[in-house]
């Protein structure tokens, strides 16, 4: 059941703000400068939102292909020496589904079980979205449109930038899990409700929540602050925490507390699951793991709601795309399904929703043996909430110089990226009047909400 | 609590004198290659009775370097050591040296030091142009060690890492060192996600090529990438082939587009002073779009390997038909025109006209002209390179400064790095020691110089000769970074990245902090426990790899423990240690046991401490 207090700002403003001068020096989760910003939400329920991250580009074109003669023909023709076997997709039959059929990679026969199974939705050809770009226009072709698109179209640092912080058409230094982050966080956080496996990313960085970084073996204690060589002394912890006037030795001490707070609550709460198998799927199968055991250790660390962020890296394929899409996949395949069994065996796989993201989609073009980046996407969302079997949003056509084509098949999303943030944040329960504060350009598309969240 | 700024009330007063002469004398310094520029150096401040003057604001106009008469480029003999520095290019005292070969180098040891004392800055330039290098890294991996070794049994990547931290340690050519360092971080590549991942040879010979490059001419080194075999792998260009109509296959466009984005000329079109140039509406002006990457594309490709001919064999890097290996990673890659692309390339508003007989080195040198001679390559060189050595957050006209020196000043070529560099070094703003109490002012010591600050301060070395230090980049047991092993082309932090919270609200970048968070930073404490103790006889297993500093000048001071903290003030703390950490600091060593111990805590403590972390 969900108590979501959404005219509570003041109330929690309060709420929020009597605790200061009690912890006047202890490191807060969250920025107190910028406390107050947002109207703040409080549950009782437990949510989890966690975000893959594929960091370089997927290769959406050969994530999901075509598998009918029609429409795999086109696709082939394209992809030259790229082509995955009609033969060798996994198919799936999507409810309520009438474009054409489709197959997944041959190294996702797990996340075709999920579908299968309805525990996961294919949103398709997301993408970055200053504004609505209507299909059927063909002046777009052969060369990407000018007015009104996302800033640096096509570049790594720009679309990755834009797809995290949600503002394709300006600067922003907060992203929308962090401004989701802002409406939960309060300073009684020991531990923020924003975590990273992977390192600090725009997608956490909130106005007032400050993300918190674990490792895979969970969070790492200095091992000498009350004591040096065996002889005691607080002189470690007297120089890494005390106050400074230089504003990074500030900002290095203020991470110090954090890191020393934060570790004496986790490694406590997590002490009990010391014991979960690894998960398959390498370095990503590890990040969720610790993100398993965070989930378990929830009510120990006193949150209702959580961010994570885990990365897969290595997805930039411009060369030996085929082996090494097969090798990356076959890691996500695994280390989801893992992660969604673990929700079920905590009994919390309706409350915990993954999403993949990333720098764009690929070109469908081929440049020899790799592919050059592109702009829309297709993403797989996964949990017991997620109303399966699906696929959302238009499905674009996978062929060169079609109406989704902005040029050598880098396709013009027909969903943006603020949709389909929106609809993970309305699941998690940011209210309607906030979700302007999460996605500000959200009014810009006709539907806020694409409708695969239960 | 305020941050005590270095003290003048702390130096004699000759050095009080010496040091504000340097406050108000060094505007006049800018990138000049020799002294005899007829610039009058303002008289320095008479010294005032018993109360150090304040350090003067800074100046939020300091005066641009007048250039100097233009002179003949006439060739001058080396110039002698000169007996005494020259007026105003003193360094006026220890902790000026040490502030500065902080800046320049991986760090000062006593003997630096002195010699910068001795000879001031000017000279100190022309010794580190000079000075060549102890080895190449070809030739280290080659041998399986350095020279002399017995056994060269140096292997796998590990051999190109050794050699790396070989020349860094015990190179006299410090700058050329860190230049090395500063120029992998933006001519990126990388073991990591990578074709060129276990290649010691590759990652060698790149880095001899970024040596040999160092102080030359951009346009030489933005070539010697370009062509580099170990770029075009990483970035997938080499055997990129030309277009092909029939099956639709377009030429990569990877290099292309990191060239102009992260390598010359930046996303956005560039006032000389870093700000970025506005249209007639007020917003910025990006310098390319995606035509310019398929045009520019089209010129990078057909290239491969480098040899005597351009046969298919040579293409593919199969051995010849002797049997020899043709995958030559120490020449530079050549143009096989056979893959070479004929059609129309434009970019940048250039056109390279269509041809019949491709001619890959033709559209090369025009590819590369173009990005040399477009006007955001001195201010996005300037940025890079002010915040690889000196400061995050340059003022425009710092930035303005360095580039004016890049493009060119006074009869000098375009493309001069001796000169950037030198702007970099010498500006006001890097000189001016009142920044050091500025709270906007200053950078992370990234963890890869911090270690190798103290493998230099405290002469750490083997008997073998070797540096057998494995990868760094494990952030809970190492420091986090490791030398090629950057997580992406994008290296590891963004320029441009801040933490949410207060340096952000300040507008201020803080690029090293996208590697520094509550794992990292305990990573590097724990790391300091151990390196601060062990690398001593006691915890020696015999092996001649094993790695022995040797902190014989500070046991002795250890039982004065003022006098130590003054020496390791110079040697790790650029003249800056604060009263207070100080007084931290004794506190630790008064706990320890014995004058080992009392070191070991003492350089434990302050390289932890945020005012070591942060060079300012």
């Amino acid at each position: 059941m969900t108590f979501i207090h959404q005219h509570a700002s003041r109330r929690e403003f309060l709420r929020r703000s009597a605790t200061l001068g009690a912890l006047a020096g202890s490191p807060f989760a969250v920025n107190l400068a910028a406390i107050g910003n947002a109207a703040a939400q409080s549950t009782t329920d437990y949510k989890a939102l966690v975000c893959v991250y594929l960091a370089g580009g997927n290769d959406n074109a050969n994530t999901l292909v075509p598998r009918n003669s029609a429409e795999y023909t086109p696709y082939a023709s394209a992809r030259g020496a790229l082509a995955l076997p009609q033969a060798n997709l996994l198919a799936i039959n999507p409810t309520g589904y009438s474009g054409p059929a489709l197959g997944l990679h041959p190294a996702l026969p797990r996340t075709q079980a999920l579908l299968n199974q309805g525990r996961c939705a294919v949103v398709s050809n997301v993408g970055t979205l200053a504004y609505p770009l209507p299909r059927g226009r063909t002046d777009w072709n052969r060369g990407a449109p000018t007015v009104g698109v996302p800033i640096q179209l096509f570049s790594h640092s720009d679309q990755a930038g834009q797809w995290q912080t949600g503002i394709p058409d300006g600067p922003s230094r907060t992203g929308w899990m962090g401004r989701m982050g802002d409406l939960w966080a309060t300073p009684n956080d020991r531990v923020s409700i924003a975590m990273s496996i992977a390192g600090n990313n725009t997608m956490q960085a909130g106005n007032s929540v400050v993300q918190y970084q674990l490792t895979t073996r969970g969070p790492v204690r200095i091992n000498s602050l009350g004591n040096l060589y065996g002889n005691n002394t607080s002189a470690v912890r007297t120089l890494i925490t005390e106050e400074r006037s230089n504003l990074m030795e500030r900002e290095l001490n203020r991470i110090a507390r954090r890191s020393i707070d934060a570790e004496s609550v986790v490694s406590g709460a997590i002490a009990s699951t010391n014991g979960m198998a690894t998960f398959p799927g390498g370095g990503l199968g590890a990040q969720l793991r610790m993100v398993a055991r965070m989930i378990a250790a929830r009510n120990a660390l006193g949150h209702t709601r959580q961010i994570y962020y885990v990365m897969h890296g290595g997805y930039d394929f411009h060369a030996n795309l085929l082996t090494d899409h097969n090798n990356r996949l076959a890691d996500l395949d695994a280390a989801l399904a893992q992660f969604y069994q673990s929700t079920v065996d905590l009994g919390v796989a309706n409350s915990v929703t993954t999403f993949t993201a990333s720098d764009f989609g690929r070109a469908l073009q081929f440049n020899g043996d790799g592919s050059d980046h592109g702009w829309g996407g297709h993403h797989f969302v996964i949990g017991g909430a997620v109303r399966g079997n699906r696929v959302y949003g238009a499905w674009p056509t996978m062929a060169l110089n079609s109406f989704d084509d902005s040029g050598n098949g880098r396709l013009i999303p027909t969903t943006a990226v603020d949709q389909y943030a929106a609809t993970l944040a309305s699941w998690f329960g940011v209210s309607p009047s906030n979700l302007a504060t999460v996605l500000p350009n959200l009014g810009r598309f006709a539907s806020p909400n694409l409708g695969f969240m239960g | 609590m305020s941050l005590t700024p270095l003290s003048l009330s702390r130096l004699s007063r000759p050095a009080r004198v010496a040091s504000l002469a340097l406050l108000f004398g060094l505007a006049a310094c800018g990138g000049n290659d020799t002294e005899s520029t007829g610039q009058p150096l303002p008289a320095p401040a008479p010294p005032v009775g018993g109360t150090p003057p304040a350090p003067p604001p800074p100046d939020p106009n300091p005066p641009a370097p007048t250039p100097p008469a233009p002179t003949p480029p006439a060739p001058t003999p080396p110039a002698p050591t000169p007996p005494s520095p020259a007026p105003g290019d003193a360094v006026g005292t220890d902790a000026e040296a040490a502030r500065f070969l902080v800046q320049a180098t991986y760090g000062p040891n006593m003997a630096d030091l002195a010699q910068l004392r001795s000879m001031g800055y000017s000279a100190w330039f022309t010794q580190q142009f000079a000075e060549p290098t102890i080895d190449t890294h070809w030739d280290y991996v080659a041998r399986g060690g350095p020279v002399n070794c017995s056994p060269c049994d140096s292997r796998y990547i590990n051999a190109t890492m050794e050699s790396f931290w070989k020349q860094a340690i015990q190179g006299r050519d410090q700058l050329r060192q860190r230049m090395v360092f500063a120029l992998s971080e933006l001519f990126v590549v990388s073991s990591v996600n990578s074709t060129v991942d276990g290649q010691p040879d590759a990652h060698a010979s790149y880095l001899d090529m970024l040596s040999r490059n160092a102080f030359g001419n951009f346009r030489t080194l933005l070539e010697g990438v370009a062509r580099h075999p170990t770029m075009g792998h990483y970035l997938s260009y080499h055997r990129n082939e030309k277009e092909d109509p029939a099956t639709g296959r377009n030429p990569d466009e990877n290099f292309a587009r990191e060239i102009m984005q992260l390598f010359s000329i930046g996303l956005w079109q560039l006032n000389d002073d870093g700000t970025r140039r506005k249209d007639g509406n007020g917003r910025d002006i990006p310098t390319y779009g995606i035509n310019d990457v398929m045009g520019l594309a089209r010129v990078f490709t057909g290239l491969s390997w480098g040899g005597p001919d351009t046969n298919d064999h040579r293409w593919y890097g199969w051995p010849d038909s002797a049997g020899t290996p043709t995958t030559r990673w120490d020449l530079p890659m050549q143009f096989f025109n056979q893959y070479h692309s004929t059609s129309e390339k434009r970019f940048l508003g250039v056109t390279i006209p269509a041809n019949t007989t491709p001619n890959g080195n033709n559209d090369l040198r025009i590819a590369l002209d173009t990005l040399f001679n477009h006007p955001n390559v001195g201010p996005f060189l300037a940025t890079h390179l002010i915040q690889r050595f000196v400061t995050a957050n340059p003022s425009p006209a710092y930035v303005q400064r360095v580039a004016t020196a890049f493009n060119g000043e006074a009869g000098r070529a375009r493309g001069d790095m001796r000169a950037t560099l030198r702007a970099v070094l010498m500006d006001p703003e890097a000189r001016d020691a009142s920044r050091i109490a500025d709270p906007r002012f200053g950078k992370l010591r990234e963890p890869i110089v911090r270690y190798g600050n103290f493998l230099r301060a405290f002469n750490v070395s083997a008997q073998s000769g070797v540096y057998r230090i494995w990868n760094l980049e494990d952030p809970v047991e190492s420091i986090g970074q490791n030398p090629l092993r950057a997580p992406s082309v994008f290296n590891w932090f963004r320029p441009d990245y801040a933490p949410s919270g207060e340096l952000q609200s300040a507008g201020l970048a803080a690029p090293e902090f996208q590697i520094t968070h509550e794992t990292t930073l305990t990573g590097y404490n724990n790391f300091l426990d151990w390196t601060a103790e062990r690398m001593t006889q006691r915890f020696s297993n015999g092996s001649r790899d094993f790695l022995l500093a040797n902190f014989s000048s500070e046991v002795a001071l250890a039982g004065t423990p003022d006098a130590l903290l003054d020496r390791l003030n110079l040697l790790l703390m650029a003249g800056q240690l604060t009263p207070s950490t100080r007084a931290t600091v004794r506190s630790a060593m008064a706990a320890m046991p014995n004058n080992e111990y009392r070191v070991a805590a003492a350089i434990r403590l302050l390289m932890a401490s945020p005012e070591y972390i942060v060079q300012k």
